[in-house]
């Protein structure tokens, strides 16, 4: 097993027909990488990660339409898209990443609407509990397509994003950058795109919104204090250790994806963001290339933290223990947390010289 | 009705007048009343102490264990009154050899008495019985500073026996070192209203207590990393404070003994309230700066820190120097109360960080910063380092530092370790997950609240 390469991992994968045996097809790709990350974490090894849950949640859809039409259910001739929040939707997860994803259709003409909806609900349920028995815990935060919130046809889905980017307070703007980073995994692509040229469409038109969506992409200060220390974890079972997650890594996903949002870029994984920030002429190369290596030093440390088995799913608290931190750690961490800061200080001014424009 | 005001008015115009005339007093009894009446406010603020250090305690912990906190300190405010009343104020002023007094137990309240066997207090002008109510009152705090060692787990016995030995043979026998005309005084050791008297002594008996006891359940993971227990209400804590940095203006400038002097007393207090100001807010910063937070807890430390550590030099420093010395006591606290909790050592309201090492501190820093016309003013020691007195009221001081902490020290883990071996100091696994609320006194000081916890979970 330990020598499997990656054609052949996915390949076991997408010939899966149960659902348990893909999670043991997961356990055991983990094992396997888990011992490639003592060694070394590459951006090679991430992307195959990354690669892996994607070719798992795709399998887990297959399966569960499989599994409805053997239940007899007729299936829409619509098209549709499963897509992913969060980390899965920017590329960037970990081994122990929770499920953030949403579920968007063709409008359906009005008499069928009712069959449709239903059909879908029972679709998404049982991709969910696929995707439960492979070992992904539902977002805390109910983002998820279970939720009827984030489970629409494409028009009202559309709508929703205008309704909240007219009333961009807290919680609508926290909304609004989830659904920044969302990415077709299965299904019509279109659909998505489409969705995410109405939000860009409308910040062009209304950058002002940006200033709304700046205090919640600088909520998480990056944890360096003014002595250029690291802020550590006080209490608990994780005192002395960092929280990479909340104090590294979030800090400059967010900061590069308010970039990105105001330039009008449609990638949503933090790496071609950047890149398109260049190509854009927005972001010079060299502060580009700061940023990259502040971000690779993040995602690094973050597929590091120990993660646990709690009720068979993978989880993590996000922070590397005390242990972790030796002296080169802090060094390399430093110079991420202080391009981090910098970051969010160009955030702040690019999008008040964009709102003053 | 306008008429009975004119009749009142007219008998008082001509009862004061009379009665003022009628006694014609001396300059010598005006100044005595005056003292008097000074002294018995100051000692008022220093029991109203006791309502801050019950608010500060209650709030620094949880929920489960308020009733016992807070109604504890007037049990051991009591047994110390007791106490103290008839055997520790004859140990600590009475006359005797150069460690402890051997006269004018069980105080009378009368002067014969006083004039037998109180010769150390005899500069003062102020009747015994205030006297004794003043100095009660500093025994008083030294102990329920101890108490802070031992909350959230301690049996109530403990706190009698040892409430008891404390305030007998603990407590007198260092203030009769520094004030009772012992060796420390002959030193000439400056420790104007008990750095190290009152503070580091409580402070080093509940360092002892709280290693004797062991950890609260909870407080430490398996691994040694460290829980937060946080206290159940921020604001009593707050207010504790408040009515603490109120009290010091009885504890420090009361110390005087007299409102004579030019208004010395109105000096001390100045000198109080800029050290404790500068301990407010330079431990906050430091807390904000470290921990990317500003941290509220932190900030009550370095009230208190910076008002334990103007205790000894208040009478002796310039008012920028009390600023200086305050300001050093908040942040050297907020950094030792990591230590000491990251070592291991579970303190819960931080008592021997804020009252032992700004004891320490605060003890060290009059032979640093005395200047030569406050110590010739008030008549004990010379000029501190800075001011071209030498080494030599420093190292009086620290000598006095080391008698005082090594004394308690031993002596707090005789008697506390007798008492480990034979009662026991710590109250059983169980009664401590319940609450002392209960186990110790059968009902909870917050009912309706612990009700419901206990029927949420199963572990409070």
């Amino acid at each position: 097993m330990n020598h499997l390469s990656m054609e052949q991992i996915l390949e076991r994968i997408t010939q899966s027909e149960q659902f348990d045996e893909m999670r043991m097809t997961r356990d055991q790709v983990h094992e396997m990488l888990r011992e490639h990350l003592l060694f070394a974490h590459s951006l090679g090894l991430h992307r195959d990660i990354n690669r892996i849950h994607d070719a798992l949640i795709r399998r887990t859809a297959v399966l569960a339409e499989a599994e409805l039409e053997r239940a007899g259910l007729r299936r829409p001739s619509l098209p549709y898209a499963l897509m992913l929040f969060g980390s899965g939707g920017r590329c960037e997860q970990t081994l122990w990443s929770d499920q953030d994803n949403g579920f968007i259709y063709e409008d359906p003409p009005e008499a069928e609407r009712e069959e449709v909806e239903a059909y879908f609900a029972r679709l998404v349920a049982c991709m969910l509990s696929g995707l439960e028995a492979l070992g992904y815990p539902p977002c805390e935060g109910h983002v998820v397509a279970n939720n009827p919130q984030w489970r629409k046809p494409v028009s009202s889905f559309i709508q929703m994003t205008l309704d909240w980017l007219a009333e961009p307070n807290w919680e609508n703007g926290r909304y609004l950058l989830i659904m920044a980073d969302m990415r077709c995994i299965y299904g019509e692509a279109e659909l998505v795109e489409r969705l995410r040229g109405a939000l860009l469409t409308y910040v062009r038109e209304h950058p002002p919104v940006l200033q709304d969506l700046l205090s919640n992409t600088l909520h998480h200060k990056i944890s360096l204090g003014v002595f250029g220390q690291l802020i550590t974890e006080r209490y608990g079972e994780d005192a002395g250790g960092f929280d990479v997650k909340y104090g590294a890594y979030i800090p400059i996903v967010n900061g590069i994806r308010l970039l990105a949002i105001q330039a009008g870029i449609a990638a949503p994984s933090t790496l071609q963001r950047l890149q398109a920030l260049v190509a854009a002429g927005v972001v010079g190369q060299a502060q580009a290339d700061t940023w990259r290596q502040a971000f690779e030093i993040a995602l690094k440390h973050r597929d590091m933290t120990p993660f646990t088995l709690e009720d068979g799913m993978y989880a993590t608290r996000s922070k590397l223990s005390a242990e972790q931190l030796t002296k080169e750690l802090k060094q390399e961490l430093k110079f991420c947390l202080r391009a981090g800061m910098e970051l969010q200080r160009y955030v702040r001014k690019s999008v008040e010289a964009k709102v003053k424009s | 009705m306008v008429k009975k005001f004119l009749f009142a008015f007219g008998v008082l115009a001509l009862l004061f007048p009379t009665l003022a005339f009628a006694d014609d007093a001396t300059p010598a009894q005006l100044t005595g009343a005056i003292d008097a009446v000074w002294v018995m406010l100051a000692a008022i603020l220093v029991i109203f102490m006791q309502a801050g250090f019950a608010l500060l305690e209650a709030g620094s912990t949880r929920m489960k264990n308020a009733g016992h906190v807070a109604g504890k300190t007037i049990l051991t405010f009591g047994i110390c009154a007791i106490a103290f009343w008839a055997i520790g104020f004859g140990f600590a002023f009475g006359d005797g050899n150069s460690f402890f007094g051997t006269t004018g137990f069980f105080v009378s309240g009368l002067e014969d008495q006083a004039q037998a066997a109180f010769s150390a207090l005899s500069g003062s002008d102020v009747p015994i019985g205030i006297k004794f109510l003043f100095q009660l009152a500093f025994a008083g705090v030294s102990l329920a500073i101890a108490w802070g060692g031992f909350a959230e787990r301690a049996k109530l016995p403990v706190y009698f026996i040892f409430g008891i030995l404390f305030t007998v043979i603990i407590y007198p026998i260092v203030a009769h070192w520094v004030w009772g005309g012992g060796w420390l005084a002959k030193l000439n050791m400056q420790d104007f209203a008990g750095s190290t008297v009152v503070h580091l002594q409580g402070a080093t008996a509940a360092l002892v207590a709280t290693i004797l006891l062991k950890p609260r359940i909870g407080k430490y993971n398996k691994d040694k990393t460290v829980n937060l227990i946080p206290g159940h209400n921020q604001v009593l804590s707050v207010l504790g404070v408040i009515i603490l940095w109120i009290g010091w203006f009885g504890f420090n400038p009361g110390s005087t003994l007299s409102a004579m002097g030019d208004g010395f007393f109105g000096y001390i207090a100045l000198t109080t309230n800029m050290a404790a100001a500068a301990g407010a807010v330079a431990a906050l910063v430091v807390s904000w700066m470290y921990f990317g937070k500003a941290d509220i807890p932190s900030m009550l430390n370095g009230v208190l820190a910076a008002l334990v550590a103007i205790t000894a030099s208040c009478a002796f420093v310039d008012t920028w120097a009390a600023i200086v010395i305050g300001a050093i006591a908040g942040i050297v606290t907020f950094f030792t109360a990591q230590w000491f909790e990251k070592a291991g050592i579970d303190d819960p309201v931080y008592a021997f960080s804020v009252h032992g090492i700004a004891g320490i501190w605060g003890t060290l820093s009059t032979g640093l910063f005395a200047t030569p016309e406050l110590a010739e003013k008030v008549g004990v020691g010379q000029a501190g380092l800075f001011y071209g007195g030498g080494w030599h009221q420093l190292g009086v001081q620290a000598l006095g530092v080391f008698g005082a902490l090594a004394f308690v020290l031993v002596l707090s883990f005789i008697i506390l370790g007798a008492l480990k071996a034979t009662i026991g100091l710590r109250v059983t696994e169980e009664e401590e997950i319940i609450g002392l609320d209960l186990s110790e006194h059968g009902s909870y000081g917050y009912p309706e609240q612990m009700k419901k916890a206990g029927q949420n979970s199963a572990s409070v």
